[in-house]
């Protein structure tokens, strides 16, 4: 990659995509050991995790949007994928000349961000 | 002022900014399929909402954040009591966001087709549970003493949906409706702001029924009259009685200053009878959360006042900045290709 050149490696392909993942774990690794090494603290030292509780939040109601969150992120997360699939399957795009109808665009002003 | 009562009033700001804001959003959103009657239409009246949602939504967040520095009794109670309603709120704003965002990805009409059914039903329930939860707020809810020594809602689910709440929740939902309309006569053209115009004419005077009937109500209900909420009750049906007629003589801009100020002033309204309490209960005045006993240290507060200070100022002005870059109208015919999904740009380089 210095002097413009290209990674001529087989190891770099399947390095890059690993990459990606890296993130994700780091940030989740992070948040579990956050979360389970400082019970039963819920402020170290000061309040503990049971103190914390809502006495008027029954436990079946947690339950239930636990249950629901997660299902809503997981649906979310699916849909999400496929998406970045589909992305991915495109392939990679121009930038439009909005302005130059020989190339799509039409001589309109359209909206560069559409939603 | 004490910190107490300046961290009220902030608090308050916030939720009038935030309904001022996301109010129209949840306008547009419920409008959606009634001002569009092709694909390029839906994408123009999703344009206008594009680049600001998600800022408006940043108010919200505030708000509870401020809550739960500044106020933590009344944040407990309130969000622990009003678990489930907030959870479905919650799950509402969560989807409306993803819909928003994702609607346009696909090329397929049957994907569209489903987010906006989810940025439909997702733009309704919050503003119809807002007014429930604000509603149920000043009105008083049951509170008690816990024997932890917290004062704990103890009242269910279906305690929250009461007559003067569900009439709370009729108006924050035409009230956004009209609002939402109003924007969209200000930030589109063509036929969207005809339709859009029609359908605020419409809505503001529903709204102003169920408005005036909740204020009416709101102020018998008071144990004495208090002039200040009196004063501010007329001021709000002033206010939307003005921006009805802007609004029946096309002037948008001044339509939505009005419906904003009346948004403005029913919000401090409701706060303004609050004052000095946070969370009246309805199993009498000792259980009630005030200002004082529900409030943090003088020194969280005192760090939190100037936090405030510093940061305010530059917030308002980047997501004014926001609204200034995108204020140009937008209309059906600059959609390029609207049946084309945005993640299906065509790829010229591959092309070749």
């Amino acid at each position: 990659m210095r002097k413009g050149g290209t990674p001529q490696g087989r190891w770099f392909a399947p390095a890059m995509i690993f990459l990606h993942f890296i993130p994700l774990l780091a940030n989740s690794f992070g948040w579990i050991f956050t979360e389970t090494a400082r019970q039963p603290w819920a402020v170290f030292g000061l309040i503990k995790t049971s103190a914390g509780v809502s006495q008027v939040v029954s436990a079946g109601a947690v339950l239930f949007t636990m249950i629901a969150f997660t299902a809503l992120y997981g649906i979310l997360a699916f849909i999400e994928v496929g998406l970045i699939l589909k992305v991915i399957k495109n392939g990679p795009t121009e930038e439009l000349d909005y302005e130059d109808p020989a190339l799509g665009g039409s001589d309109q002003q359209n909206l560069v961000m559409s939603y | 002022m004490t910190f107490q009562s300046t961290w009220f009033l902030l608090i308050a700001v916030l939720w009038i900014g935030y309904f001022i804001l996301e109010g129209f959003d949840f306008g547009v959103g419920m409008l959606l399929p009634f001002v569009s009657r092709n694909e390029a239409d839906r994408r123009a009246v999703l344009t206008t909402l594009g680049p600001v949602w998600d800022g408006n939504e940043v108010w919200l967040l505030v708000a509870g954040g401020a809550t739960f520095a500044a106020f933590p009794e009344w944040y407990a109670t309130l969000f622990s009591g009003f678990y489930l309603p907030l959870f479905l709120i919650l799950v509402s704003l969560i989807v409306r966001g993803v819909a928003f965002e994702y609607r346009s990805k696909y090329g397929k009409a049957q994907w569209r087709q489903r987010w906006d059914i989810a940025i439909f039903v997702s733009s309704l329930l919050p503003a119809l549970l807002w007014g429930v939860a604000f509603a149920n707020i000043v009105r008083g809810v049951p509170l008690e003493k816990a024997a932890s020594g917290s004062i704990e809602y103890t009242g269910g689910f279906f305690n929250l949906l009461n007559p003067y709440a569900l009439l709370g929740g009729v108006v924050t939902l035409t009230v956004f409706i009209t609002h939402g309309a109003v924007f969209l006569s200000l930030k589109t053209a063509g036929t969207i702001r005809d339709r859009a115009q029609g359908i605020a004419k419409l809505f503001g005077l529903i709204a102003a029924i169920a408005a005036v009937s909740f204020l009416l109500w709101t102020n018998l209900s008071l144990p004495e009259i208090k002039p200040v909420v009196l004063v501010l009750s007329i001021a709000v049906a002033l206010f939307w009685v003005a921006g009805m007629a802007m609004n029946f003589i096309r002037r948008e801009g001044w339509a939505f200053i009005f419906s904003a100020l009346t948004i403005l002033t029913f919000v401090t309204t409701l706060f303004t009878a609050l004052y000095p309490r946070v969370m009246p209960s309805s199993l009498g005045a000792q259980f009630d959360l005030t200002i004082t006993n529900a409030s943090s240290t003088q020194y969280t507060l005192k760090v939190m006042t100037v936090v405030a200070v510093i940061m305010t100022p530059i917030v308002l002005i980047y997501q004014g900045w926001t609204y200034w870059v995108f204020r140009k109208r937008v209309s059906a015919s600059q959609i390029a290709h609207p049946e084309r999904g945005v993640l299906d740009q065509v790829s010229h380089t591959l092309q070749q």
